[in-house]
């Protein structure tokens, strides 16, 4: 069964965070900037992995964790991976600062490296899972990144292929307003989509698997099975949701 | 592993119970016999906290106990819910009410409903002992705020499996929260899961749903429940040929990386042979039949397995069993300083050997010991003189003249000992005695007579010839020499002894060689001086014509002119 290997201290599993930190972030959303949100949500989720890790006082480092943020070129914000256990002792969150452009072909190409190296060292480990927050289109000038996404989609260990999760941070996403966001299934069509470059990361993001729902569901979120892991976000609490489904595989 | 035991006969209760903090594979096994039905109840646990806690010698996050007598038995395993506040709190708080509980109340045991009140009850003190628990300072703040967090919100949380047997009807309660693994063995060998929602938690701030699990099995035969992370341990827990250890301890030492693992069980079985589980030590079974270990105290077969399956227990009693027997074993005794014999022999016996050491060693016995042989040896006078005199008279029909009739004799008691030594031997008789004359000696195989046959004074530096001499002795005391001459020669310092027999006297002396000489004087006149060797190849007295050999001592025989 596909993403059935439950992240441990022995086989922790494996997440590449790719941030958009482009002039764009400090644009306003439910009251503040978005790159607050974006710090508040990765905090948030490294606390919620510090606990699903957690044992007493012993934190297991069941997730690695490798933060890439991005505007013009991508540059990696965390030493390489980095238990979860280690940002409970240092007790160190990262904080990004919106800069320039939005170069997300070359983030995920990095991402696409990182992965070709990892990933024959993971065999038996949960398959790994890119995580994109960005808050818009790309810049033209640097390509189009779905090729490289779908390379990366392509990689594969013996728990199933390299999960693409998509969080886009905007408000008019969706064609039906997010009300309840316990009772939100998710994104299952490509129709509920709003935005031309939602309508696109839709395209680049990976089924989310059963277990995964599962996990999500103890979190008290009704996401479906089989709903698409694509995140149109316009509120922190959507945002917290999609972090949870970044963090959310089997223990 | 705590072993808490308390053995007091029908009402013993023995409990295994994990001790979370261990850094050591934790396994126990108890057999024991109920005397009523003849079933054998065996208990196991095995507890090996997770090896991730030995660097931090953290607390395990599950709890196993298990408690029995011998018509019930309770046990239980939590698992700490490790995303709560430190679970191994939770598992240990719910473990020790929960078996309290079902104890107390084991003749009647709970219901469903009796059962969630009582787990709602016991969260308000459960959610005051976490909010006591301080959080270690030296962790980074950032835990610390989720921990505290944790706390706030969560609460500490825990799983559990329990379960009551009633010995006698084979009836099993089991009680299930969560996903704690239980199995129940049948009659027929069957194993049936016992299977619940394992979603169900229980948790000091009570905001979880219980989905408590309740159910009755009846003709069980044995009972398992082990935490999650104990894979693939199942069918060799009740299997008489303890393969479980084997099995738990490899899981353990090649397992538990991840998660603690923990399991109880318990099993019943006809016990054909209640004797071949008492487990005597053979140190205890090859003592004699009248020492005292016999009073140790094994009232029931319960108390021996279970003092004898605990190492530790079996230390004490073994000890205990020793500090009694020793005193029988000690046939080496030093002599106190100044003391007298009576006061060692009545340190070293009991009971009614007690009570015959006392008689023996009071002083009366010098007195009425000479006294009662004498009359013993005045009947066997005038019985034998009676009897050969009717052979005489059948033959020739002598005139018969009875002998006169022996006095008491009259034996002076022997003068104070003025000083004494004593030194414990090995050898023979196992103690020489170093008397100054007059000295009191133990008996007469204590006796060391020297060459001369004079007690020897001084320090017994020539032990070889002194036992030597000791066996002569034996064998003069049992080859001829009257009744009244055993004790006065031991005190006598020329081993002289002075004997009235009426008005006459027996005199033995020894001479340089040795040799004793018996010399009597009675009414009839001066009897003939007869001569005995002490050494240890004469065994033979010689008697006058007038002197025969009756029950081993020499009398005289009487003998009247037939005309």
């Amino acid at each position: 069964m596909p993403y059935s290997r439950s992240a441990t201290g022995v086989t922790p599993a494996h997440i590449i965070y790719l941030i958009d930190v482009s002039g764009s972030m400090v644009k306003p959303l439910d009251k503040k900037p978005k790159i607050d949100h974006i710090n508040t949500a990765i905090k948030r989720s490294l606390r919620h992995m510090i606990q699903r890790s957690m044992t007493g006082q012993i934190v297991a480092p069941r997730y690695k964790i490798l933060m890439i943020a991005y505007s013009d070129d991508p540059m990696m914000v965390t030493n390489g991976f980095e238990g979860i256990d280690d940002f409970a002792r240092t007790g160190r969150f990262p904080e990004l600062i919106a800069t320039n452009g939005t170069n997300t072909k070359a983030a995920f190409s990095a991402a696409y490296e990182i992965l070709q190296q990892l990933i024959p060292q993971i065999p038996d480990h949960p398959a790994p899972m890119v995580c994109h927050l960005t808050d818009g289109r790309f810049s033209d000038e640097t390509g189009d990144p779905e090729p490289m996404v779908k390379e990366i989609m392509a990689l594969s260990n013996e728990d199933g292929n390299v999960l693409v999760e998509n969080i886009f941070v905007d408000t008019n996403l969706t064609v039906e307003p997010i009300i309840n966001i316990k009772a939100w299934p998710g994104i299952t069509s490509v129709s509920q989509l709003n935005d031309v470059y939602a309508k696109k990361l839709f395209s680049m993001s990976s089924i989310l698997p059963e277990s995964y729902a599962r996990e999500i569901w103890k979190e008290n979120f009704s996401l479906s099975e089989r709903c698409t892991m694509i995140f149109p976000c316009a509120n922190k609490e959507l945002i917290e949701l999609a972090f949870t489904a970044s963090s959310a595989t089997k223990l | 592993m705590n072993k808490d035991i308390v053995l007091n006969g029908k009402n013993s209760v023995l409990q295994l119970i994990c001790q979370q903090k261990a850094d050591k594979v934790q396994y126990e096994e108890l057999s024991f016999s109920n005397l009523d039905n003849g079933k054998k109840i065996s208990i196991k646990l095995g507890y090996r906290r997770c090896k991730n806690f030995d660097e931090t010698n953290s607390a395990g996050h599950d709890f196993a106990i298990i408690q029995a007598d011998q018509e019930y038995v309770v046990g239980l395993v939590a698992d700490g819910v490790s995303q709560s506040f430190f679970g191994n709190i939770a598992a240990e708080f719910i473990s020790k009410r929960f078996i309290q509980i079902l104890w107390n109340n084991r003749q009647q045991p709970l219901n469903h409903k009796q059962t969630e009140n009582f787990l709602k009850s016991i969260q308000k003190e459960a959610f005051a002992e976490v909010n006591h628990f301080v959080i270690p300072q030296h962790l980074s703040p950032a835990l610390q705020q989720i921990l505290e967090d944790v706390r706030r919100k969560e609460g500490s949380k825990a799983v559990f499996t329990s379960f009551l047997l009633d010995v006698a009807s084979r009836t099993a309660y089991l009680y299930k929260v969560g996903d704690v693994v239980a199995f129940v063995q049948l009659e027929n060998g069957n194993l049936l899961p016992v299977e619940s929602d394992p979603t169900g938690c229980w948790s000091s701030l009570g905001q979880n749903s219980l989905k408590l699990h309740t159910e009755i099995v009846n003709l069980a035969k044995g009972i398992l429940l082990k935490s999650d992370g104990v894979k693939g341990l199942l069918g060799e827990v009740f299997d008489e040929e303890q393969t479980a250890e084997t099995k738990f301890i490899d899981l353990a030492e090649n397992g538990s990386i991840d998660d603690d693992i923990s399991f109880v069980a318990v099993c019943l079985n006809q016990n054909n042979d209640i004797q071949q589980y008492i487990k005597m030590p053979n140190h205890l079974l090859q003592k004699q039949p009248n020492q005292t270990y016999l009073q140790l105290d094994v009232p029931s077969l319960k108390e021996e397995v279970t003092v004898h399956t605990i190492p530790e227990i079996e230390k004490e009693v073994t000890a205990q069993n020793q500090k009694l027997v020793q005193p029988t074993k000690r046939s080496i005794p030093k002599l106190p300083d100044t003391g007298n014999i009576s006061t060692f022999s009545k340190s070293n016996q009991s009971g009614k050997n007690a009570m015959l050491s006392k008689l023996i060693d009071s002083k009366l016995v010098l007195y009425t010991v000479p006294f009662l042989m004498g009359i013993l040896l005045c009947l066997v006078v005038l019985n034998n003189g009676f009897s050969y005199s009717r052979k005489y008279e059948e033959k020739s029909s002598p005139k018969i003249t009875p002998p006169p009739v022996e006095p008491t004799p009259m034996i002076t008691p022997p003068p104070r000992p003025t000083t004494k030594t004593g030194v414990a031997s090995e050898n023979a008789n196992k103690v020489d005695v170093s008397t100054v004359a007059g000295g009191p000696v133990a008996n007469p195989d204590q006796l060391v007579i020297g060459k001369n046959g004079i007690p020897k004074a001084g320090s017994n530096t020539d032990s070889a010839n002194e036992n030597k001499d000791n066996i002569s002795s034996d064998k003069i005391l049992t080859s001829g020499l009257g009744a009244n001459s055993t004790n006065e020669n031991k005190n006598n310092a020329n081993n002289k002894i002075s004997k009235t027999e009426g008005s006459g006297y027996t005199e033995v002396n020894s001479d340089e060689n040795g040799r004793l000489k018996f010399t009597g004087r009675g009414n009839l006149g001066e009897s003939s001086h007869q001569e005995t060797s002490s050494s240890n190849t004469s065994n033979s007295v010689k008697l006058n014509s007038h002197e025969k050999i009756v029950n081993g001592r020499k009398v005289p025989c009487l003998e009247t002119d037939p005309k």
